[in-house]
Order: structure tokens, then C-alpha cells, then sequence
């Protein structure tokens, strides 16, 4: 019995050391699926319904203070996180090839105005500072003031505002294609892939920072598809949907590049959040040392964190509203840890200061909540 | 030790115009030291707001001291050593009689972010209080003479025949109008502003001061009443320098240079520019003081070109100053990224009109019309052509020699075409002294006598 006992131990013994020399492979990697979907928003959740567990720190944060700055918006030193790129803004049209229904239309189509559109709409949440490529616009503006305040008058002040000149070139690229499906009854169906690049137009090098990726529109998320259906007989077009006549479908790709835009800026916004240095936190309130200058839009979502010795903490999730060079903020929610609650506790008790070596930042968590609604 | 002040109720103290004790006590902080500290807040961000909260602050150091309640301020008084004290007492009593406290030392704190406002804390610290006085000399108008001790180098120069000795004193004579004619042209520099507003800096003052007083020496014009020689010795390469002391008469210098100047400033040219620039750049020129003629020997030469880029213009002028000869004594080149206007029939009138408006591009003209200028009288006026009819001429060959014997001509050229000989010298002076001087001084050389000349132009001399 004893012998018995003593050879399943070492049956066992053998079983365990024969297991753990067992060599399974690593997985790291699994298999994705290419997707040809269409592209869509992504934007904040609002402060006012986060939880404990969304509270974490975003990519992108800096944690940069102002102390470099000269405030010269001409003249602003390079290591200030008020200094914005210059940049002039391109459309790159990418030519529509082949033959078909439907093409000769699209490859009408005119992007100059959605230029302008792009410029408008990057201008507005002020990453960049964009010199504007609307060259008649300026010049007429000239001319009337030419005329209603003198040559000397215009003379100094343009000698005095010179145009900037540009650090980077953000260059949009577009491919446009179409097909068209059915036979008697058809309908079009149209792509346009969007993807931005920034340029040093000097030493040619595509950054590789802001990384927006591509976006993808179908004519499907602006118009239904009974709009683009159309009747064709003895390979005539006789009613509907009027592919062949480049109005249309300008106002068909308008939509598509005016939501492709929309799309380019909440990315934008998430791949550079504004940052800002918490000053003080009395309460629930936060007060910021920059505002609508670092690019702080209203109703900002920010995850306010605490940066020591090279590590984030999140105590909390605040919504932000800017004043022109600072920024005022509510905490809605503070994290469910010991050092929110040390903080809380004193901001409760008066006014708390963040120390030198324990700073406090808040960034932003991407394009607010109600941005979409608002803005575009 | 740094208190936290209250800015509003400093502020409303300002607005009431309250400088009471109290109020005071509230924005200043009077240390043991007898450092007195002021912390205001302006609203913004930079430089400008630090500047504003500074200001601030060293105007309620300024209304605490003058209103003369600074010691009854301080809480810490009674433990203040006496010198602190004095200081106090002392900078107060100067406050009130209107001493200026901006030339007072102060520090100013590193800034601090309070919301939208910038915070600073300015102080003042202990230090000696006195005043700067200036003693600035000046020009003396009642003199008729100015006496000048100037030392002059010279080596012997055996193709003008002078010895050491004569090189050195023309240097040292030239050196002391040189000297004269500097003070004076800083004195006039208002009335030729337009012939030196270009020489502002040192070393361009030297040059012209040197260039008139070469001009003078050149004409003779005697400005020197009398010089003595102080001293002489000898350098090295057989050279001599000489000290001595030159009596300027200031009258004779005054009428001397303010012609060269006027020579300099005020030349006569001829444009060449296409419609309308040459009637934009003719209305500039006299606006400038700049004489006009059509048969003028200098001539500015204007060329446009309109730059168009989607339905705008933006124009690139270039100016360049020749003689008939083709020589080119300045040029000039706007700066074309100034402007763009909608490219309209009349764009270039317009455009021109904002260039020509701009104070720098036109200070940029006026300096490369005022250095042509100054090259053509540099280099001994302008190119004159004189046409002497062969047959007049008994011995040719000693034409290119009597012509350079006149006084202000030079680099004379002779040529013939058979009919004509053609002598082209450089001239300083006025056409009619150059055709006086060529009758007088040809006669040697002539067979026939001279017919009168004619003058085809300023430049053109023909004796048919």
C-alpha cells in the first residue's frame, strides 16, 4: 500500500514537471478586418454623465506650462504651448479617371469653395493659425480701403502687418468615385476618401503628427437612396436622379465633403486636446491659467489629473468653459481614490493650491458634446 | 515677510481719488528694511500686463510717499533701525517737493496667474537718492572763425610734383575743414535733411564730412584764413606728419558747403518711365526737391511690371539712375509682397500710389537718388560731350592736354569721326562756365578762332 502510494506520487510528480516543460505560443496579434465602411464622429461624452471607471487620462495630454511664454502672438517663443503652427491649407483635387455614367458630372465638381469651407471651419478651433488663400476677398478688401482711407494710410498698415509666413502646409487629398447600380430603375452611388497631411513645404517631410487617419463618406450618410435613383430607357435617361448634370451632383458631394470636414475636425480635436495647468480648485470649481488662446472650446470635457515624478493620477472629470486667456471649470465628478479625496477635501475647506512638485492639469478628452450640434 | 493684499478695495481708493491712511495701508507693505512693497494685478496675459500691474504699483508707492503718511503706514516702525527710518523720511520729503521716483531702483517680483489677471509685487529698496545732471556743449554762432589743431600725413608724390612736406600740410587742411564742415553739418542737418538724412550713422557722417572737405580743397575756395605749423617730423617711407593749427572762416565755409550740398541734393534729371509711372515718379521728384528737365544728362529710369496671380496685382518697380552715357550711379527696387489689389484697369496707378506713399520704400528711394547724386559729384560731375569742328583745330593732338588743364574737368576722352572731333570729360561745374573756360583755353591750339558755341543741350557743347 505504502509501495503504492509512493509510485502514483512520483507518477504525479512526473505529470506536474512534464506540464510546466510544455512551451504554448505567444498570442499577441490577432486577425482584423478591413473595413470599407463609412467613417463617423467621435466625440466626448459630457462631464455631467461620466463614471468612475471612464475617468482615465487621454493620449495627448502635455503637461507644459506657461512659464516659456511671451504672449506675443507674433513673436512667441518656441517651447510656449500657446505657440500654434502657421499653416496654409490645401485641396488637393484628385482627378476623377475613367469613363461611365455619371463621371464626366463628378469630375466637374469644384473643391475652391470647400476651401474656403475647410479654412473656416479649422480657423474655429484654433490649433492652427491659417493664412487664408482667399486672395480676392483680401485684395478687394484693400481696394476699398485704398479708397476709403488713402494710400499712406493702407501703405503703413501693410508694411506694419506683413502676411505670415506659413510653417506647414495641411494638404487634404480627395478620391472620388461613383458606380452606378440596377438597370431600368439604377441608382448612383458615390465614395469620397479623405485624408489630410502636413507638409514642411521646405524640407518636404509629411509629419507624422496629427495622425488623422482616413475618412471615408458614402452618399448614403447625406442623401437617401430613393433621392439618387433614376430610370434609364433604351439606354436613355428619361426621370429621377440627374447623374449626368454636374449642379446635382456638386450638391451631392458638397454634403459628402461638408460631413468628411466635420469628421476631419473631431479628430483633429482628439488628436490635439487642449491642456491647461489647474490653478486652484475651490470646491467644485477649477480655475485654469489658459483659455480660449490653448484652444479650450466651450463645454469642454476634461480629465483633471495630477502629474508627479513622471506619473499621471486622474481625480476627476470636469466641464470647462473658456474665458479669453483663461478658463473656469466644474468638477462633475471627482475619481473615487484617496488622493481625490485628500484634494477634495481641502478644496471643500477653502481655496487648494496645487504645489510646484505635485502639479495639476486638465486635458481635454476630444470634441465637446454639444460641438457637433453647434458647430457644424 | 509679504502680506496679501486686496486689489479692490485699492482700486476703489483710486477711483475716489481716497488717499487716506487706511486705503494706503491696504496696497503697501513696509518691511524692517525700509523696502516698501506694492502688489497689483492687470487683467491679461505678457509683457503688457506685467507692465500695467507694475505701473500700478509704483504709482501707489508714488501716492503713499507724496501724501507723505508712508511712516505712519509702516506697522513695524518702532522696530525699524534708523537708517531705515532717515530713508523713509527722506524719500517722502523729496516725493512731496517733486523729486521724480522713476528713477528710482525697483524690483519686480516673478509674475503670478490669478484667473484672468497677471499679479506682480514691485518694491523699492534702500538706496542713495541723488540727481543726474547733463552738460551737453553746443555750436557757437557768435564766432567768425573756428581754430582746429590737426595732425596730417604725407609721402613725397612725384607725379603731381609735391614733396613730403606739402602731402602732409594739404592732408592736415584738409583734415581741419574736414573737422569745420562736420560740426556745421550736424548743426544744418535739418536744412539738408534730404542730401544726409542718409548718413546717420557714424562712419557715413566721416564720409561726407570727408567728401565736402575734399570738394572745397578742390575748388580752391579758400576757406582756411591761415594755418601755423605746431610741429613736423618724419615717418617712416620718407613721409612727414605735421601738427598745426588752421584758422576756418566759418562764413566762407558755410556759402562753400551749403553749394556742394545743394549740387548733392538738388541735381536736375530726366525720367523715362512708361504712362502713368512717369507722371506718378515726376510728381514724387518734385515733391522731393528734385529739379526736372527733359534734356537733363542724369535720367531715372523707371521700369514696372505688374505681377498677376488669380485676378490680383501686385507690381515690381525698378529705378535706376544713369547718365546719357549709360553709367549707372544707384539703383532702387520696391518691395513687390507689400500689396496686392484686384487686378483692375486702373490697379497700377493705385499700386504706385501705395508704393510711393510708404515713408520707408520712399526713404529707401530718396537715399539711392541722394548716393547717385553724391557719386556723380564724387566722381567729378557729369559726363559733358564737346564736338569741335576739325578745321578749327591747328594742333588736335594737344586737345586731350588743355582740356585736362580746366579746372574741374576730368577723365577727358578725345575721338574722331573726321568731321568732328568728340572730347568727353566729366565736369563739375555749370555748361556755361565749361563753354567760357574751352574758348579761353583752346585759343593756343586753334587755326581760326572759335564760332560761338552752341548748346544742343545740357551736356552737348558743338563748335560747328
Amino acid at each position: 500500500m505504502k509501495n503504492t502510494f509512493k509510485i502514483a506520487l512520483s507518477l504525479a510528480a512526473a505529470a506536474v514537471l512534464s506540464a510546466c516543460q510544455t512551451t504554448q505560443p505567444a498570442q499577441q496579434t490577432q486577425s482584423g478586418q478591413v473595413s470599407n465602411r463609412a467613417s463617423n464622429a467621435v466625440i466626448a461624452k459630457s462631464a455631467y454623465r461620466f463614471e468612475d471607471k471612464d475617468i482615465k487620462v487621454p493620449a495627448y495630454f502635455d503637461t507644459q506650462g506657461l512659464a516659456n511664454c511671451s504672449f506675443d502672438r507674433n513673436n512667441e517663443n518656441d517651447s510656449c504651448p500657446l505657440k500654434k503652427p502657421i499653416v496654409r491649407m490645401y485641396f488637393s483635387g484628385t482627378d476623377v479617371g475613367g469613363e461611365g455614367q455619371g463621371v464626366d458630372a463628378l469630375r466637374q465638381y469644384d473643391d475652391s469653395q470647400l476651401l474656403k469651407m475647410l479654412e473656416n471651419q479649422f480657423a474655429g478651433i484654433n490649433r492652427f493659425r491659417i493664412v487664408t488663400r482667399d486672395d480676392s476677398v483680401i485684395a478687394e478688401e484693400k481696394q476699398l480701403q485704398l479708397e476709403q482711407q488713402g494710400a499712406s494710410t493702407v501703405a503703413r498698415t501693410a508694411a506694419n502687418r506683413r502676411i505670415l509666413q506659413p510653417d506647414y502646409v495641411v494638404k487634404l487629398d480627395t478620391l472620388r468615385t461613383v458606380k452606378n447600380e440596377g438597370s431600368i430603375t439604377g441608382w448612383m452611388d458615390y465614395t469620397l476618401e479623405l485624408t489630410a497631411a502636413t507638409i514642411d513645404p521646405y524640407t518636404r517631410e509629411m509629419l507624422s503628427y496629427p495622425n488623422l487617419g482616413k475618412i471615408r463618406v458614402k452618399s448614403e450618410d447625406v442623401r437617401d437612396r430613393s433621392e439618387l435613383k433614376y430610370v434609364m430607357a433604351n439606354n436613355r435617361y428619361v426621370s429621377g436622379y440627374r447623374y449626368f448634370d454636374s449642379a446635382h451632383v456638386n450638391a451631392v458631394i458638397n454634403d459628402m465633403a461638408s460631413r468628411g470636414i466635420d469628421i476631419l475636425l473631431t479628430r483633429m480635436l482628439s488628436e490635439m486636446p487642449a491642456t491647461a495647468q489647474v490653478l486652484g480648485i475651490k470646491g467644485n470649481q477649477i480655475s485654469l491659467d489658459r483659455g480660449q488662446n490653448a484652444g479650450v472650446l466651450p463645454n469642454e470635457t476634461m480629465i483633471i489629473f495630477q502629474y508627479s515624478a513622471g506619473f499621471v493620477e486622474p481625480i476627476g472629470v470636469a466641464n470647462v468653459n473658456p474665458s479669453r486667456n483663461s478658463a473656469m471649470g466644474e468638477m462633475t465628478l471627482w475619481k473615487d481614490s484617496s488622493l481625490a479625496d485628500t484634494i477634495s477635501a481641502q478644496a471643500q475647506a477653502g481655496i487648494y493650491r496645487p504645489t510646484n512638485s505635485a502639479k495639476i492639469f486638465a486635458v481635454s478628452v476630444g470634441t465637446p458634446a454639444n460641438f457637433l450640434e453647434n458647430r457644424t | 515677510m509679504i502680506k496679501a493684499f486686496g486689489v479692490k478695495p485699492a482700486l476703489l481708493s483710486v477711483m475716489l481719488g481716497l488717499t487716506s491712511t487706511s486705503a494706503l495701508a491696504q496696497d503697501l507693505n513696509i518691511l524692517l528694511s525700509g523696502e516698501i512693497q506694492a502688489d497689483r494685478c492687470a487683467y491679461g496675459r505678457g509683457a503688457s500686463a506685467i507692465e500695467q500691474a507694475k505701473t500700478e504699483a509704483l504709482a501707489d508707492i508714488a501716492r503713499a510717499l507724496q501724501s507723505g503718511k508712508v511712516l505712519s503706514i509702516a506697522d513695524t516702525y518702532e522696530e525699524m533701525d534708523t537708517a531705515s527710518t532717515t530713508w523713509l523720511q527722506q524719500l517722502s520729503d523729496m516725493a512731496q517737493t517733486g523729486y521724480d521716483l522713476r528713477g528710482l531702483k525697483t524690483n519686480t517680483s516673478k509674475p503670478r496667474l490669478e484667473g484672468t489677471d497677471t499679479c506682480v509685487t514691485v518694491s523699492v529698496v534702500k538706496q542713495t537718492l541723488g540727481t543726474a545732471t547733463t552738460d551737453e556743449g553746443s555750436w557757437d554762432d557768435a564766432q567768425t572763425i573756428v581754430s582746429v589743431t590737426v595732425v596730417g600725413e604725407g609721402w613725397p608724390d612725384s607725379q603731381q610734383g609735391m614733396s613730403a612736406r606739402e602731402a602732409a600740410e594739404l592732408d592736415a587742411l584738409r583734415r581741419a575743414i574736414s573737422q569745420v564742415v562736420g560740426v556745421w553739418l550736424t548743426e544744418q542737418r535739418t536744412q539738408y535733411s534730404n542730401t544726409v538724412s542718409h548718413t546717420n550713422d557714424t562712419s557715413d557722417n566721416f564720409a561726407m564730412n570727408d567728401f565736402v572737405a575734399r570738394q572745397l580743397q578742390t575748388k580752391s575756395s579758400g576757406v582756411v584764413k591761415q594755418w601755423q605749423l605746431i610741429d613736423s617730423k618724419a615717418i617712416a617711407d620718407e613721409g612727414v606728419q605735421v601738427t598745426l593749427r588752421a584758422d576756418v572762416e566759418k562764413q566762407k565755409l558755410e556759402i562753400a558747403t551749403s553749394h556742394i550740398m545743394q549740387q548733392i541734393g538738388s541735381p536736375r534729371v530726366a525720367v523715362n518711365a512708361p504712362a502713368p509711372l512717369d507722371s506718378e515718379l515726376k510728381r514724387w521728384l518734385s515733391s522731393q526737391g528734385v529739379e526736372l528737365s527733359e534734356n537733363a544728362n542724369l535720367i531715372l529710369n523707371a521700369k514696372p511690371r505688374m505681377i498677376e496671380r488669380d485676378g490680383t496685382a501686385r507690381l515690381y518697380l525698378h529705378v535706376e539712375v544713369t547718365d546719357q552715357a549709360g553709367n549707372i550711379y544707384g539703383e532702387w527696387q520696391n518691395d513687390p509682397t507689400l500689396i496686392a489689389l484686384p487686378n483692375a484697369q486702373d490697379a497700377l496707378y493705385d499700386l504706385i500710389d501705395v508704393h510711393l506713399s510708404l515713408d520707408a520704400q520712399q526713404k529707401a528711394l530718396r537715399q539711392q537718388l541722394g548716393d547717385a547724386f553724391m557719386r556723380v559729384v564724387q566722381e567729378g560731375g557729369l559726363v559733358h560731350d564737346v564736338y569741335i569742328n576739325s578745321r578749327y583745330l591747328a594742333k588736335p593732338e594737344r586737345l586731350s592736354g588743355v582740356i585736362s588743364t580746366l579746372g574741374g574737368a576730368q577723365d577727358v576722352s578725345i575721338s574722331n569721326d573726321g568731321k568732328f572731333y568728340k572730347a568727353q570729360l566729366r565736369f563739375s561745374g555749370k555748361t556755361g562756365d565749361l563753354v567760357a573756360a574751352l574758348q579761353q583755353s583752346l585759343q593756343p591750339i586753334t587755326a581760326a578762332e572759335l564760332p560761338k558755341a552752341v548748346i544742343a543741350n545740357e551736356f552737348t557743347i558743338r563748335f560747328n
